[in-house]
């Protein structure tokens, strides 16, 4: 998911510098910087977190059209990870990820709206467990600087969204593990801005 | 001690043992359920792992008040016909259980802190208790061993506690009885 990083770095860079007419630039999301966290509550006492640990993604800039952004983000179902290593082999069975049966989990947006400044909706639909559902994310610019590169751009983001686990046939355990679960994306996007492109 | 010893023991020493000794056995029954249960039935087995914790939280607070009163009243005599070599081997017998059933809730208090599960101790299922450590998974592991040995020892100690008890009482001696009721003439 680092996606929403992507995105929301992608329409800055719209806003702010010269568009140039149907230039479009695509660029593949690093995943060394940054990590997909989801949250689930227990009974409202306390909650767990687990983490993805290997995925891909695109990002694609449209420069003279933002909202035609596009983020592809294709998630390793197996590289689930949480601290306890019992609760890893809990989410790779059937009842949850299922990750023999579907080992990849996919993000695809289907527009990205500015919100307000440094705010940004990414609209798109997630597949998982085969079952794909619409999915608001909203990603925050925390930090942008200049980087080490020449014209380089890193932009630092957090992006969250909310699913319900039950809505992609994932029910088991409901008692204890709410159907609630927090998505908690840190993103870092690194791109070269303004690079002229025909 | 300056102060003569007892007849007997009090009758709040009386309840306070019967009660460990229960608490005891139900929470190490218990140990062996909970981690038996699959995590197919997380609630159930959150649910018995609190009822553990609780158990152990309170024999800890039963075994300390147990020893506040201990040093505050003496004993009651043991009986003069045993050789001092018997009395000598029951007090550390006695002392080791006091140990064990100390540092068992202790080391089970820091099994749950380093677990890297980070479920809460939730005392009587609703009173949070803070841990005082974080996760730390090698620490838990050794931990985790400890606790068990311990546990299987002061089992072993307690056996071997009431096994003495009932040894003196078809003997014909008080030790029993003494523990049972107030008035405990022979």
């Amino acid at each position: 998911m680092r996606w929403m990083r992507g995105a929301a770095l992608a329409t800055i860079i719209m806003l702010e510098t010269a568009p140039i007419a149907g230039a479009t630039e695509t660029y593949a999301i690093d995943q060394r910087f940054g990590d997909i966290l989801f949250k689930v509550s227990h009974l409202g006492l306390f909650s767990s977190e687990g983490t993805f640990r290997r995925f891909t993604g695109r990002l694609t800039i449209d420069e003279a059209e933002p909202r035609n952004t596009r983020i592809n983000v294709m998630i390793d179902t197996d590289s689930v990870a949480m601290g306890w290593a019992g609760a890893v082999a809990m989410l790779r069975s059937p009842p949850y990820f299922d990750v023999t049966r579907y080992p990849d989990a996919r993000f695809t947006s289907t527009r990205v709206i500015p919100e307000r400044t440094d705010h940004y909706e990414i609209d798109g639909d997630l597949e998982l467990r085969g079952v794909t559902q619409a999915l608001v994310l909203h990603a925050a610019l925390l930090d942008r600087r200049p980087g080490t590169a020449a014209g380089e751009t890193i932009a630092d983001f957090v992006v969250t969204g909310v699913l319900r686990r039950s809505a992609f046939g994932m029910t088991a355990d409901p008692s204890f593990i709410s159907d609630r679960v927090n998505l908690r994306i840190h993103a870092r996007v690194r791109l070269e801005a303004a690079a002229p492109h025909e | 001690m300056s102060d003569p010893a007892p007849p007997g023991w009090s009758r709040l020493q009386r309840r306070l043992h019967w009660w460990t000794a229960g608490l005891i056995l139900a929470g190490f029954a218990l140990a062996w359920v909970m981690v038996a249960v699959p995590l197919d039935a997380l609630l159930a087995k959150f649910l018995l792992y609190q009822a553990h914790k609780t158990i152990g939280l309170t024999v800890l607070a039963l075994v300390l008040w147990r020893l506040l009163l201990r040093a505050r009243r003496p004993r009651p005599a043991w009986d003069v016909d045993w050789p001092r070599w018997q009395v000598r081997a029951a007090e550390t017998g006695h002392a080791a259980l006091y140990v064990f059933a100390l540092a068992v809730p202790v080391l089970g208090y820091f099994v749950a802190a380093t677990a890297p599960a980070q479920v809460p101790t939730l005392f009587l299922f609703v009173i949070p208790v803070p841990h005082l450590l974080g996760a730390d998974e090698s620490a838990f592991k050794a931990l985790r061993e400890a606790h068990r040995a311990a546990a299987i020892l002061l089992v072993l100690l307690a056996a071997g506690h009431a096994g003495m008890a009932v040894w003196h009482h078809r003997a014909g001696r008080t030790t029993l009885r003494r523990m049972w009721r107030a008035s405990a003439s022979p």
